[in-house]
């Protein structure tokens, strides 16, 4: 392993607005480690032998070979009979978790994280197995029910319009967005999320 | 095929998700890989537990774990004293992608964010780029 100061990074340093454009940049690259550096901080780069090279046969920029990733989109496509199961599963432990937090207020706080985290879950999910529905509704709920603490019945109501919205996917098998009626869905669960507060 | 072949028989591939499903998605995606060696995890602490004994190359984690949540369990891999654990190539997954989240798992030191849903394409292209161009590490 070998430390060493890196002139770069120090000139950074004192660069204003560093920071700000490299975040700018994360959607076009993945960020470099000198990212991480704060205006005003010391720092050091470590520059480590690549364990990882054991992988790499040869000089060279790395070259996968088309057929693995062929083979792991065909993994991803294999599952695909799998997820509405999976989502059912999800939908509801969604179902659950409001039904706990209506029947014993005591639970809330807790109840209130699963909602979230089910509901990320689905978010994280539908997506990959072409149910865009599911991730958009997904994320619909995530930012209703981020930083949220109490639910009132009428938060009940919309949390439940979301689970009820992700069952008609899952029953109906509808992929995609859902054409005109999804985008409706979609439109009128944004209006209640939108209003929260 | 021009450039150096990769080979990922030889990869050790730790997972750390609580949701089964999502480890069984990202489970499918190694293994089509070439990846023979890969340990699923559900929660922090027995990532924790497990990690020297099963000695990975590289840890893909999802942000929303049981037991270590958010960063705290790869902030605790950075200061272990045992450096193949400490500068562990780790993959951050999350279904957040608000700059917030994605400067706190910069600074804490991951290596790579990829935001749900996952697939094939960009994970792979996560790994081939961390095996050619590792990068370095800051410390403050």
């Amino acid at each position: 392993m070998a430390w060493r100061n890196n002139e770069r990074t120090k000139h950074a340093l004192g660069q204003p607005g560093v920071f700000a454009r490299l975040l700018k940049c994360r959607r076009k690259t993945s960020w470099q480690a000198e990212g991480i550096v704060m205006s005003g901080q010391t720092a050091q780069t470590i520059t480590l032998p690549n364990p990882l090279g054991k992988t790499k046969s040869g000089n060279g920029p790395v070259k996968t070979d088309p057929d693995v990733l062929r083979q792991a989109e065909q993994a991803v496509d294999d599952l695909q009979g799998d997820y509405p199961a999976w989502a059912q599963t999800d939908n509801d432990g969604l179902r659950e978790a409001i039904n706990c937090a209506r029947s014993d207020p005591k639970t809330l706080p807790q109840a209130i994280s699963d909602i979230y985290k089910c509901a990320l879950d689905l978010k994280g999910q539908g997506g990959g197995f072409e149910y865009d529905l599911i991730t958009s509704t997904g994320d619909l709920l995530t930012k209703f029910m981020e930083e949220r603490e109490t639910v009132s019945s009428h938060d009940f109501e919309i949390i439940y319009a979301h689970v009820d919205a992700m069952q008609a996917v899952i029953r109906q098998d509808i992929k995609g967005d859902g054409g005109k009626v999804g985008n409706q869905i979609v439109d009128g669960l944004s209006e209640l999320v939108l209003k929260k507060d | 095929m021009t450039g150096a072949p990769v080979s990922f028989t030889q990869f050790a591939v730790m997972i750390v998700d609580d949701n089964r499903h999502m480890r069984s998605l990202l489970c499918s995606i190694m293994r089509a890989l070439g990846i023979n060696k890969i340990k699923e995890i559900g929660n922090g602490e027995s990532a924790l537990a497990d990690i020297s004994a099963f000695e990975p190359d590289i840890m893909i984690k999802d942000w929303h774990i049981e037991l270590m949540d958010g960063t705290t369990l790869v902030k605790t891999l950075r200061h272990s004293s045992v450096d193949t654990i400490r500068y562990l190539p780790i993959i951050m997954l999350s279904g957040h992608s608000d700059t917030v989240r994605v400067r706190e798992a910069r600074d804490c030191g991951v290596h790579d964010f990829l935001t749900k849903p996952v697939s094939a394409k960009p994970l792979l292209a996560r790994l081939t780029k961390i095996i050619e161009h590792p990068p370095p590490f800051i410390k403050t």
